[in-house]
């Protein structure tokens, strides 16, 4: 039986403060197996970004834990790391595009080498290695090699979603969070980095979790599907299940909303 | 007005008044922390040890860092040199040294050989200096990742952690804009293969010095308040790519135009005549070399 | 009869709709049947009797309210469809159990070739064998390089249909859904696609088929399952069970479900 890449178990991130308490997410918990897109869908406050967010330990959760199974084998919560070790997951285990590419690139550096930036952590030390490995990356994500070494400020918004995405994949990471990665975008260009992501999907095999209010980019990605709301997971099941016997009356009313 | 002689009868007045000073111009519980500090950063090779940094009677920026290094360590019996840009004879290095002397009663020399405590501003003697002898670096800029993170309290974790990703990416960038690391004074390195270390703008031709060194090289900023050290016989390896290895200054077919020395850093200045010219810029190495003295400069 | 390959009992299919305050709709009720290896068990029944609920609860696309449906794996293991964990479904799913909507679900801007040499490359298939295969099966089905490089969403109904075939037969699985697979195909199609399940069933090949063609289920099915009103009876596949040959009016109904 294959084991599961990353087991999450009540995960909990409460903001609170002089007389307010904000439950951004409470009592989340979800496999994830080798090879498999996990779906995560909900409307804006749902708490599916904090998920991501805790995960790619950008925020702190309040309680709960997450296993990765490369990760001490499993057996530490992966919330208990130190910093070098969380530095370590971040550069070596995950990786995460954003919604905003200017969360996830440095834009001020040239676009090999936004994406050498996780080579480099990882010891790589010829320029010429890490520039064939770069380019490898950016010509899989369809970024014209010309521009290589132009600098990402000065590109498109599809552009430096796909600069995001070459540099999550580099290094190979076992796990690729993606939050909202084409909510920004016109359609026309969103249907090209949505293309972008399924093919290299289906070529590598990558695990990757996707965060989404648009159940058109889950349809077409996920194969399994969480739905968020409020903060807590109303309904999980396989995509197509999902949005074709919604047994939640959020999901039914979701699903509805976007058939007719 | 003043002339000449009463400047000179002026400062002679004012050393004078050192007399009321404390041994080192510093009082004894600062030069004690500096002490400590120091030990520390031997400790820790190219970690950077905060400490308090002192008012000086000279402004930040002009050498206060190694200034109080120097007054925490020296004695009366030690000799001293100070350096500015390999030059005995700056008023700044001049004012250093007279200052040092004359609230220590340390000896003052112009002679690498001869001292057993060096102050320097961006050079390493051409000298190879021994076990005895203590090299002082005055460091505008102690964090070599200043460029890299603007963020001070990110910059520490970055070397709590080891994590140089982004100090090696700057450096890609700079190859792959300028075809190779353009960084010319300054160049950072390793040290002890734990810490990456601005090694004060001294030239790329004296970084290789710092490396398994018999002295002990001491790094002070004063206005960032930090003091760290490389111990001698540490290994410091300038960071480099596989295939764009680092590279010290090349002189070829040049000499000095006073000593004809082959073998020494030059410094080149434009001439009225539109030539230029080429003459060592360690004073004291061309002084022996002129002298027909024998130096090992080997380092 | 050889041991079952897939043996459902008690099935039943609540939908409670929440957004009509709560309505309930039982598309089905207590369905039990057995299928063997290579058995051929056609679905028969009126518009709205559960048909297609049926065929998707076995592909959980549905979740059955009740019952179980005890699939033995090509390893020999006994899975309930029904509350498989999701992981081991969706490894049937790319191994074992295809599932052929009526309307083709393909995703957009991909080649007809490409949706088809998917179910391969699922399974582990080099991308250039899965191609040639997916090919000549589309050539099979009387589609030619052009159709097949073009996107499926820019194709006529028949031509849709046939892709979605081509998934089914590239690979026949141990166990084939088919929802009404020939509804839109001219006769000359339609025979190809008999060829091609035929093939399949010899190959060992189970299928589970919706037709409302009389003459298809008399040709090809072991056994018949009626439904009406989400209650299934077994009858043989040359009886009349009363209900209508192939009604246009049925298949305009179910389009517009």
């Amino acid at each position: 039986m294959v084991e599961p890449l990353l087991r999450v178990r009540d995960l909990t991130k409460i903001y609170s403060g002089k007389g307010h308490r904000i439950v951004a997410c409470e009592d989340v918990s979800f496999d994830v197996y080798p090879g498999e897109v996990l779906g995560i869908v909900g409307e804006s406050g749902s708490g599916k970004s904090t998920v991501l967010q805790c995960l790619f330990q950008d925020v702190v959760p309040t309680s709960g834990a997450a296993y990765l199974t490369s990760f001490e084998g499993g057996e530490r919560n992966m919330f208990e790391a130190d910093r070098r070790e969380r530095r370590e997951l971040r550069t070596h285990r995950m990786s995460m595009v954003y919604q905003n590419p200017r969360q996830g690139l440095n834009l001020m550096v040239t676009a090999g080498g936004n994406v050498a930036e996780r080579l480099l952590a990882a010891d790589w030390r010829r320029v010429s290695d890490i520039r064939a490995k770069a380019s490898d990356y950016l010509v899989r994500t369809e970024v014209p090699i010309e521009r290589m070494d132009d600098f990402p400020a000065f590109f498109s918004g599809g552009m430096q979603q796909r600069v995001q995405i070459a540099k999550a994949l580099a290094n190979n990471p076992e796990l690729v969070l993606l939050d909202e990665l084409t909510t920004g975008l016109d359609v026309s260009v969103q249907a090209g980095v949505l293309d972008l992501v399924r093919d290299i999907q289906s070529k590598y095999g990558v695990t990757a979790i996707i965060v989404s209010h648009d159940l058109g980019v889950i349809r077409l990605l996920a194969d399994r599907t969480l739905v968020m709301k409020d903060g807590h997971v109303v309904e999980s099941g396989l995509t197509d299940q999902i949005l074709e016997d919604p047994q939640h009356p959020y999901t039914q009313l979701l699903v509805n909303c976007v058939t007719n | 007005m003043v002339s000449a002689t009463g400047v000179r009868a002026l400062i002679d007045e004012r050393g004078a008044e050192f007399e009321g000073y404390t041994f080192g111009f510093l009082d004894d519980m600062a030069k004690r922390e500096i002490r400590r500090t120091i030990l520390k950063a031997v400790a820790i090779p190219g970690h950077q040890v905060p400490f308090g940094s002192r008012e000086m009677p000279i402004a930040r920026g002009w050498g206060t860092g190694g200034l109080q290094i120097t007054l925490a360590c020296v004695g009366a019996d030690d000799t001293i040199k100070v350096i500015d840009q390999g030059d005995d004879a700056s008023v700044n290095a001049v004012n250093l040294r007279r200052l040092i002397a004359k609230t220590t009663g340390a000896r003052e020399t112009l002679t690498t050989g001869e001292a057993t405590l060096i102050q320097t501003r961006h050079r390493i003697p051409e000298e190879r200096m021994t076990a005895a002898q203590m090299l002082i670096l005055q460091v505008p800029i102690p964090e070599p990742l200043r460029h890299v993170e603007r963020s001070v309290a990110a910059a520490r974790a970055m070397h709590a952690e080891a994590d140089y990703a982004r100090m090696w990416l700057a450096l890609y960038e700079d190859v792959v804009r300028n075809g190779e690391v353009t960084a010319g004074a300054g160049y950072p390195v390793m040290v002890n293969g734990r810490f990456v270390m601005a090694p004060s703008p001294i030239p790329r031709w004296d970084i290789p010095k710092l490396n398994q060194a018999e002295t002990l090289f001491l790094f002070g900023a004063g206005r960032e308040k930090r003091i760290y050290a490389v111990p001698p016989f540490t290994n410091v390896q300038p960071l480099e790519f596989d295939d764009y290895p680092f590279e010290i200054e090349a002189f070829p077919n040049m000499s000095c135009r006073r000593c004809g020395a082959t073998d020494s850093y030059l410094v080149t200045s434009p001439q009225a005549d539109g030539s230029t010219l080429s003459v060592c810029s360690d004073t004291s190495y061309c002084d022996d070399v002129l002298a027909g003295r024998k130096v090992e400069n080997q380092w | 009869m050889a041991e079952p390959m897939l043996s459902v009992s008690g099935l039943t299919k609540t939908i409670t709709l929440h957004i009509l305050h709560g309505a309930e709709v039982h598309p089905l009720r207590d369905i039990s049947f057995d299928l063997a290896p290579g058995e051929f068990l056609a679905i028969a029944g009126p518009s709205g009797a559960g048909k297609s609920s049926l065929l998707k609860c076995l592909n959980r696309t549905y979740l059955a309210t009740a019952g179980t449906a005890k699939y033995v794996t090509r390893a020999g293991e006994v899975v309930d469809l029904f509350s498989a964990p999701e992981r081991d479904v969706i490894a049937l799913r790319r191994n074992e159990i295809t599932y052929v909507s009526q309307f083709l679900k393909a995703p957009p801007r991909v080649p007809a070739v490409d949706v088809v040499a998917s179910v391969l490359t699922r399974r582990g298939v080099d991308l250039e064998v899965a191609r040639e295969r997916a090919s000549a099966m589309l050539e099979r089905l009387g589609m030619g390089p052009s159709l097949q490089s073009s996107y499926p969403a820019l194709f006529s109904g028949g031509e849709q249909q046939r892709v979605n075939v081509a998934k089914a037969f590239v690979d026949p699985p141990r166990l084939l859904l088919l929802d009404e697979p020939t509804s839109a195909l001219d006769v000359e199609n339609r025979d190809r696609v008999i060829d091609l399940l035929r093939e399949a069933q010899a190959g060992g090949t189970a299928v589970i088929a919706i037709f409302h063609d009389r003459e298809l289920i008399r040709r090809l099915a072991d056994r018949v399952l009626v439904l009406a009103d989400g209650i299934a009876r077994e009858v043989a596949p040359d009886e009349d069970f009363g209900i209508a040959d192939d009604s246009l009016a049925d298949e305009l109904m179910e389009v517009s479900r």
